[in-house]
């Protein structure tokens, strides 16, 4: 595993909260680069990701039920009304 | 080879398919069965809240297919969702052990692994669903609040503004997706100021436009902060708003105790 996945897994799993030196600390142990501790250090989910070569452009979206054809063959429901 | 054994072979040959959720915060809210799906699977499919995400899951199992290219056409979200419910089937009937890996609950506004899970038993095959920690089980600790202390309504954002959805004002109501008011056709990316007014208007029929609400957000890796950010609605339009926003509204009036 890679070293920075590796140490955002195990901070996750821990469940702690770490002042700036425990987690310069921790990074060390898991040999991060001085790189990646800076963004770590920063919040910086981009320069993490680039640094990992992973992909910086992600799209998460919820999708609704409304559209859904369970919805549509039940026909003891009202049908919405749209505003 | 004796029955026990002619039941596993037949198993490992006819393809499965298991939906599990990663949770919200990355190492943080995995489950152990989870973890163990996606460990054992001959192919995983993954719809993560960041690409560091998906390499965390890479790196638990190599053969991890992320579902982010299906994105990137200009297609409408439902067609989006129809190809990569196609993609994880196809492998599926190819008699593998599939994965589909989702942030958050797989099951909570999620409408590719419910339909695909559907669709797989449909066609025969051993499909189900692991539940995993969603952006709402983040929210009711960060914020401290509790949905059955008023009980809570909760829609996502462009449902409520777009459908007659009648608003409980004794209970906490969820706006999910608040980034992206105003995207009816579930075409776009974000949201514009005018969206935003259109959603304000409507609830202002409800509440004052100086109620207060959240705008909160959760913690993807352990090193972020909670985004928990007090604003009147009102002011909502002029709001910094991401695509993991939510809006979190309080009630604005006590429950009415009906002494019968």
């Amino acid at each position: 595993m890679n070293n920075i996945v590796n140490f955002l897994s195990q901070l996750g799993a821990s469940s702690q909260s770490l002042t700036q030196d425990q987690i310069i600390e921790l990074a060390g142990e898991h040999q991060l680069s001085e790189q990646e501790i800076q963004a770590v250090l920063e919040r910086d989910h981009q320069k993490i990701a680039e640094l990992l070569n992973a992909r910086t452009n992600v799209c998460g979206l919820l999708l609704p039920a409304e559209d859904d054809e369970d919805a549509e063959d039940d026909s003891s429901r009202e049908e919405e009304i749209a505003a | 080879m004796n029955t026990i054994g002619q039941n596993m072979e037949q198993k490992k040959t006819q393809g499965r398919l298991v939906c599990v959720g990663l949770g919200m915060t990355l190492g943080a809210h995995i489950t152990p069965a989870s973890l163990k799906q996606i460990e054992s699977a001959d192919v995983v499919f993954i719809g993560a809240s960041t690409g560091i995400v998906e390499e965390w899951v890479k790196s638990i199992n190599p053969n991890t297919i992320s579902l982010q290219p299906f994105y990137q056409g200009r297609n409408s979200r439902k067609e989006t969702y129809a190809q990569m419910i196609e993609a994880i089937l196809e492998q599926v009937r190819l008699g593998k052990n599939v994965c589909g890996a989702f942030y958050g609950h797989p099951g909570v506004f999620a409408l590719a692994p419910r339909k695909a899970i559907k669709q797989a038993r449909e066609e025969g095959y051993d499909a189900y669903m692991e539940p995993g920690i969603s952006a709402e089980a983040c929210l009711y600790a960060d914020l401290g609040l509790d949905p059955g202390a008023t009980g809570c309504q909760q829609f996502e954002t462009n449902q409520f503004m777009f459908y007659n959805r009648q608003v409980d004002i004794a209970s906490l109501l969820i706006l999910w997706q608040v980034g992206l008011a105003g995207d009816k056709e579930s075409s776009n990316f974000s949201t514009t100021r005018e969206s935003l007014q259109q959603l304000v208007d409507k609830l202002v029929e409800y509440y004052p436009p100086t109620h207060r609400a959240i705008v909160y957000e959760a913690k993807l890796l352990a090193i972020d902060t909670i985004r928990q950010e007090e604003i009147e609605l009102r002011n909502l339009p002029k709001a910094e708003l991401n695509m993991n926003s939510t809006l979190v509204i309080p009630a604005y009036k006590r429950l009415i105790d009906l002494k019968l």
